[in-house]
């Protein structure tokens, strides 16, 4: 159903768009051009006119945006029907000639629908989100915010920290603010669906308008003939890079990536054929560009600035002529936007730091390095370690794809030169060239100078409408007959492994925005929420137990999802207990004695999370226990939630005393499908310093508590260990020495009030993982995270409760990973079960257990002397024992006193540092035998 | 008016492409005027890699920092900006409420430089030479990041702070008034 529905929203927006786009193509195209090309560009300038105008006329009289919108919308269909009146009677309006135009355009669309788009279609309009990029929900919000009456020129706060979205909403930058949001914001008033069914739609209809636009650019800048052209529109619809803007669900940038090829071919029409009416048209499309997305403005009129140069130099525009294009630029866009002029300075302002700022973050990183050709032509998704061929072939596997990549792009060299030899007009030649230099320029000045990974990230994807031509030209090229022999046969060959590596990147990333199943996905920020319809019904089912006066603690992952809650219910009176800040800035640990927290860019601020308000909530919504989206720490309810469904839960606070949830300092979540062969937590998070865990609302307040988690330790240290302490409300309770992984119960502590904040504080710290094969900005880390150390399974144990094993019912028999799932407590014990220099396990035993069996392996190539001694000490009681010869063996212990469980301590008599490992292992571990088995009887 | 205005901004648009920055208003609560200037003080040049954070709506404000290196920064300069009328027509009009200089340590010569050029820029402009003589101590002594006096309403804050990424840094700080 979701399927038919959204292509059928589909098809409506294209028309709508094209009913809005084709006054000026109309006005503006001349006749030659019109007749093969105003349809194609109607949808793409359609939606284009509509964003500027609305955005002007609501900047200009602080018109509501809404009411701008249909306005303007109103306008230009009416000029369409006064138009399409006059043109009754030419052949063009025609019932058969429109039937073939509207075929022409599915045609050229259709690659990017359905290998791009299927997951749109697949989960509905409606309900898909690609990576769940908080980008898309500011856009939301904004829109959220207009629609409520504003205009585009207002900016506001909200008061009410238990309204966390009206808190928000208007408090955008105006360089965030983008114009193209505008499209979701008609459709929303025409059709009454929601802004977030429209907005998902109208990134849609931005992609779809690409294709079209390619065949544009690539016939009239490149001049290729119809067929290559169609060739370069649906390789744009394969594109992996655009699959990948795609994903990201930018509505700025989206909206753009159509804006960009045609502004740019108008731009080259106006200078090669000047016409009054090229200039409206072009002049139109800049203006459109710079309140859609200002940042690719500069990509489509720079390499106009060079063209315009040539033209004057082979005197083909005169400079009189080329100065009043220029007059009638400028004033065009004067009409346009003088009353919005203060406005449009600000943004341009905004824009301006964006672009030229050279302190930069932690995000994109990768497209800094030697992956950036790859990432580039497409032979490789982003990010690198999160696709199956990494999956499958491990690091080695970048080596080979940087040699493919080179291997097209030679063949990309090979092809543009051959074009460029066979260009009947020298300036197409100019245009296209001084526009390889000058995105070459820019990416150099990123990549080199300002080392601005976000701007090289978002270049791979602007750029392909410079690279697809080039392809589509090598494919006709090659079936023309203009290779022979080898060159034949490598051309083709790059050609065939251009479109294979695209195609396979372009459905990977459609997988990974299902959005279902967290393996090689972590591009996507929260999982099940593409596709979810339990989102839809939560507020009605809130509301049928929360009175209007009590208010709904939010309890979710990160502040995506807890925003997205808040979204959906923003009617409702909300906290979010934790994670209110955006994922990159939730990861700093806050000082443990003064709360203060350094971000990444040296601010000291207070760690105050305003939309918390203590232990006061009524309610607490939160995950199902089938959802994926589950934290690390997960409380044992006292009670049943008054509703769930398969995504969430509603507890009544009051009825679930002990509730504890994680709060800063944790990188992201990460899940375990299973299935390794070695141990692994089904949740976990990686930390650098530490992480809090908040318990609120004790039962019996002045009763000891203990915290218990698992631990394991990461890399770029020597040690395979690291210190933990642990506080409760500032004061140290706990002190361990953690070797390889743990599971730990810790001393008591008392919770002090309704509101406990607990740290697990790691003492040593690590540097990001570096690159194994770095050729160009060898600063550059693999990851720019700390992996110090992992932590999962959190619990807040009661007094006599016992530790919480990942696994029960493990029966008496531990083997392989059930050793550790299994254990109540471990520590030194490796995850792939080595033990080294002392270990220690806990598994639960009753009263019955006389002898526990251990299975193991002795290694003959660490040239231990034997007879190998062990010292073993059960529950207490020191069992020495020795194994004769390297290789399997199988020790009896005998099991006395202690009911409940088996506490068995191990010291091998020998053991090695592995130093030769540490390349692999980024630690070095120790070895002294591997334990498979205990079996206890 | 409104139209001399807008034309005054159109010559404007002109010259953003062009690199002149902006001038920094000092918001009137805080009492240590002429921050503007301080970027260009000589030992501050050699801080070349800048970034406008736009506005936040948790802290309510911008921010306009200068480092020594685009990603591994040693010295970071910071203008926490306030936007007063956000929302009330001019959500881009911004005027300096905080200002703070951080240098990693152990504070080689050029930052220990720094370090002594932004104290006696608090000390040229007002602030007593009670609490720039305590901001010196807090470096020589290495102390924990903390307040150590108020000018007119403000806070002078310094101290060793750490960032888990970037390392331990010695950090001046002043806040005016909310």
């Amino acid at each position: 159903m979701p399927t038919i529905e959204s292509a059928a929203l589909l098809l409506a927006g294209l028309a709508f768009l094209t009913l809005l786009g084709y006054p000026i193509v109309r006005l503006t195209l001349p006749q030659d051009l019109r007749d093969e090309y105003a349809h194609v560009i109607a949808p793409g300038v359609g939606y284009m006119v509509l964003c500027l105008f609305a955005f002007a006329l609501s900047g200009s009289v602080r018109m509501p945006a809404g009411a701008a919108t249909l306005i303007v919308a109103g306008a230009l269909a009416l000029a369409t029907g006064v138009l399409a009146w006059r043109d009754r009677r030419s052949p063009a309006a025609a019932p058969r000639s429109l039937a073939l135009r509207a075929r022409e355009m599915l045609v050229l669309m259709a690659p990017l629908m359905v290998f791009m788009l299927w997951p749109f279609f697949l989960d509905g309009a409606d309900t898909y989100l690609g990576a769940v990029n908080p980008d898309y929900f500011a856009g939301l919000v904004d829109d959220y915010f207009l629609l409520k009456g504003h205009s585009i020129a207002d900016f506001t706060k909200g008061r009410d920290t238990f309204q966390p979205l009206d808190y928000m909403a208007g408090s955008i930058s105006s360089s965030g603010r983008f114009a193209s949001g505008l499209v979701a914001v008609t459709m929303s008033k025409l059709t009454g669906l929601d802004i977030r069914t429209t907005l998902t739609l109208s990134i849609a209809l931005f992609m779809c308008c690409l294709p079209p636009a390619i065949y544009f650019f690539s016939r009239v800048v490149f001049g290729l003939e119809r067929r290559p052209a169609r060739v370069a529109a649906g390789l744009i619809g394969i594109s992996t890079p655009v699959a990948m803007s795609f994903l990201y669900f930018y509505l700025g940038q989206n909206s753009g990536l159509a804006a960009l090829a045609i502004t740019l071919s108008l731009g080259y029409l106006l200078l090669t054929r000047p016409d009054w009416r090229l200039l409206v048209s072009f002049a139109l499309m800049a203006n459109a560009l710079l309140v859609v997305y200002l940042g690719m403005l500069p990509y489509a009129v720079a390499p106009l600035g060079v063209l315009g140069l040539y033209q004057l130099v082979r005197r083909r525009l005169a400079v009189s002529k080329l100065a009043l294009l220029l007059a009638g630029f400028a004033a065009v866009s004067l009409v346009v936007n003088f009353a919005m002029i203060p406005s449009l300075y600000a943004m341009v302002r905004g824009w301006g730091n964006v672009i030229g700022q050279t302190l930069q973050g932690q995000y994109f990183l990768d497209f800094l390095t030697e992956a950036w050709f790859p990432l580039f032509l497409g032979t490789v998704l982003y990010p690198l370690q999160s696709s199956w061929y990494y999956a499958a072939f491990g690091p080695k596997i970048l080596l080979v794809a940087l040699v493919l990549a080179l291997f097209v792009l030679a063949a990309v060299v090979v092809w543009a030169i051959g074009w460029a030899r066979a260009a009947n007009d020298r300036a197409r030649v100019v245009t296209i060239v001084s526009a390889i230099v000058i995105y070459g320029v820019v990416w150099w000045v990123y990549s080199f100078q300002r080392q601005y990974g976000y701007a090289v990230f978002k270049m791979s994807s602007w750029l392909q409408f410079m690279l697809v031509p080039f392809v589509a030209y090598g494919w006709h090229a090659t079936r023309e007959g203009a290779f022979a022999g080898w060159k034949k046969t490598a051309l083709g060959g790059a050609f065939a492994l251009y479109v294979a590596t695209n195609f396979l990147g372009t459905i990977e990333y459609g997988v990974k925005g299902l959005g279902n199943n967290p393996t090689q996905s972590y591009i996507v920020n929260n999982f099940q929420m593409s596709g979810n319809r339990d989102y839809f019904h939560v507020a009605d089912e809130v509301r049928k137990h929360v009175k209007p006066q009590e208010s709904v603690g939010l309890n979710f992952v990160d502040s995506i999802q807890n925003f997205w809650l808040a979204y959906y219910l923003r009617d409702m009176r909300l906290s979010l207990l934790a994670h209110e800040n955006i994922p990159g800035d939730d990861e700093n640990l806050p000082d443990i004695q003064t709360n203060k927290l350094v971000d990444y860019y040296g601010n000291v601020r207070e760690a105050n999370n305003v939309f918390a308000h203590g232990a006061s909530d009524d309610y607490y919504l939160t995950w199902s226990e089938h959802h994926v989206n589950r934290d690390i720490a997960e409380p044992r309810y006292s009670s049943p939630p008054v509703w769930q469904d398969g995504t969430f839960r509603l507890f009544r606070a009051a009825d679930n005393p002990d509730m504890f949830f994680t709060g800063r300092g944790y990188y992201r979540m990460e899940y375990n499908p299973g299935g390794l062969a070695y141990w692994w937590p089904e949740r976990a998070r990686w930390t650098a310093e530490g992480g809090e865990v908040y318990l609120l609302r004790p039962a019996n307040p002045g009763t000891p508590r203990r915290i218990m988690f698992d631990a394991v330790v990461g890399y770029e240290h020597r040690d395979d260990a690291r210190t933990i302490e642990l506080y409760a409300d500032k004061v140290k309770f706990d002190e361990i020495r953690v070797t390889s992984a743990a599971r730990y119960v810790s001393k008591p502590f008392v919770p002090s009030g309704p509101v406990t904040k607990l740290v697990i504080k790691v003492r040593e710290r690590v540097p990001p993982s570096q690159r194994p094969l770095p050729l160009w900005n060898k600063s550059i880390p693999l990851d720019y995270r700390q992996l110090n150390v992992l932590l999962a399974n959190v619990h807040i144990l009661r007094e006599g409760e016992p530790a919480i094993a990942e696994s029960t019912g493990c029966g008496r028999a531990f083997r392989g990973a059930d050793l550790l799932r299994c254990a109540r407590s471990f520590n030194g014990v490796q995850i792939d079960r080595w033990i080294g220099r002392q270990a220690s396990l806990t598994f639960p035993a009753d009263a019955t257990v006389r002898k526990a069996t251990l299975k193991g392996h002795l290694p003959p190539a660490l040239n231990f002397t034997f007879p190998y001694r062990i010292a073993f000490r059960v529950n207490g009681t020191e069992v020495p024992r020795e194994i004769a010869a390297a290789g399997d063996f199988s020790l009896d212990i005998p099991v006395e006193g202690k009911a409940g469980e088996l506490a068995l301590e191990i010291e091998p008599g020998q053991a090695r540092d592995r130093e030769d490992e540490r390349p692999l292992r980024h630690k070095v571990v120790t070895h002294a035998l591997r334990l498979e088995s205990v079996e206890l009887q | 008016m409104r139209t001399h205005s807008n034309v005054a901004v159109v010559l404007a648009f002109a010259c953003v492409s062009c690199g002149t920055g902006e001038h920094l208003a000092d918001c009137p609560n805080m009492p240590v005027k002429g921050w503007d200037a301080l970027p260009q003080a000589k030992e501050f040049t050699a801080l070349s890699h800048r970034k406008e954070r736009v506005y936040e709506p948790l802290s309510e404000s911008s921010q306009v920092l200068w480092a020594d290196s685009n990603i591994a920064y040693g010295a970071l300069l910071t203008f926490d900006l306030a936007h007063p009328r956000f929302a009330s027509g001019a959500p881009d009009e911004k005027c300096i409420r905080d200002a703070s200089f951080m240098a990693l340590v152990p504070l080689e010569p050029a930052r220990e430089a720094q370090v002594r050029a932004f104290t006696e820029f608090l000390r040229t402009h007002g602030v007593p030479a009670a609490i720039a003589g305590r901001i010196d101590a807090a470096r020589e002594n290495k102390l924990l990041f903390g307040p150590l006096g108020e000018h007119a309403g403000a806070v002078i804050f310094a101290g060793i702070v750490t960032q888990g990424a970037r390392g331990r840094f010695f950090r001046i700080q002043v806040t005016a008034p909310r």
